[in-house]
């Protein structure tokens, strides 16, 4: 038996048909809590989003026409479920990770992989939200400026130029934390 | 993957298309070879992110949570909508003129309703004095004793034409 395509799913889903979802949700929640845990940097905060994106594609689904493929629309509400919660949270992503408890130099190589972890996630914290997302999609999950820009209801060319500020803002501090 | 390897993809990684499995191969080489991120920052520094690690896994019960409401209605079932302007876009021609011709005569027929009743009233009505029982449907007060109040008050709404009202 052949693979349903996910825009018949969506159909069924449109239907009311809670299996067809579920196969759904299966099939994206990777792509989905990927992103929203790299443009949170807190796994409660990303669950609660991607649930919520999903439910929105749920509660949508009887309107939904497959003009583009499903994965660019979902890629269209998970982005904007991010920039939504980052409007009414304002989340800290350095807040969150704890400070290392011992100042000095750290020869653990473990450690040292954390602590540049922790300061590179404090630097992407720093950019605004919409930069942010720019470089999860583009760096962490490989989309070109065609379908980014689709995601983030963007052009191509204002997607490059918020790449293009993300790298001016974070050169500095990437090359002296990386280098 | 060889140093080699991830040299080839820098073009890729700064203008997207390599796919999320290669992404995070090359992340976890570049968190163990300086030779390599040194080459890649010095062409664009945000590839310097892929070597912040790698991401959780999904959580296993994440995409069960989602079933569950789902199945819970706890959120506001999909129901059929009337989609006007999808149907508009998927209906073949005679549908499109079959709606347009209904319009147009339901908006002739308000017209014309519209324009029958700014004449007022017909010819048979003019000058006629209002019955105030037909008028406020008080049948009931018909038979009103000669003399009563209710009496006194249908003649003289009768002899005022205004039906009492």
């Amino acid at each position: 038996m052949s693979e349903r395509d996910d825009e018949d799913l969506m159909r069924a889903a449109g239907k009311g048909d809670a299996a067809a979802f579920g196969e759904i949700v299966s099939r994206h929640q990777a792509w989905a809590w990927r992103v929203a845990w790299r443009f949170t940097g807190d796994a409660a905060e990303a669950e609660d989003l991607v649930q919520d994106a999903f439910l929105k594609v749920f509660e949508a689904a009887p309107r939904y026409r497959a003009i583009a493929s499903f994965r660019t629309y979902l890629h269209r509400v998970v982005t904007r479920r991010c920039l939504d919660w980052h409007r009414k949270k304002r989340p800290l992503l350095s807040d969150r990770i704890p400070e290392p408890t011992d100042p000095a130099p750290q020869p653990d190589a473990a450690a040292q992989l954390r602590d540049r972890e922790r300061r590179i996630r404090s630097a992407l914290d720093e950019l605004p939200a919409d930069q942010r997302l720019a470089v999860v999609l583009r760096y962490y999950e490989g989309l070109d400026a065609s379908t980014m820009a689709t995601a983030m209801g963007r052009t191509p060319k204002a997607v490059e130029r918020l790449l293009a500020r993300a790298r001016k803002a974070l050169r500095p501090r990437l090359q002296t934390h990386l280098g | 993957m060889r140093c080699s390897d991830v040299r080839q993809c820098r073009e890729t990684l700064s203008s997207g298309g390599l796919p999320p499995e290669g992404i995070r191969e090359v992340g976890s080489h570049l968190r163990t070879c300086p030779a390599c991120r040194a080459v890649l920052l010095a062409d664009d520094p945000l590839i310097g992110v892929l070597t912040a690690g790698e991401s959780p896994e999904t959580p296993a019960h994440l995409a069960l949570r989602i079933q569950a409401l789902v199945r819970s209605g706890r959120i506001q079932e999909p129901l059929p909508v009337w989609d006007l302007w999808g149907w508009w876009r998927q209906s073949p021609f005679p549908a499109h003129a079959a709606a347009a011709a209904t319009l147009v005569l339901g908006l002739a027929a308000g017209f014309l309703m519209g324009v029958d009743s700014d004449r007022g009233p017909g010819p048979g009505m003019v000058g006629r004095p209002a019955d105030p029982l037909a008028a406020l449907a008080l049948d009931a007060l018909a038979d009103a004793p000669a003399g009563s109040l209710t009496e006194s008050y249908f003649s003289l709404a009768r002899q005022t034409g205004q039906g009492g009202i």
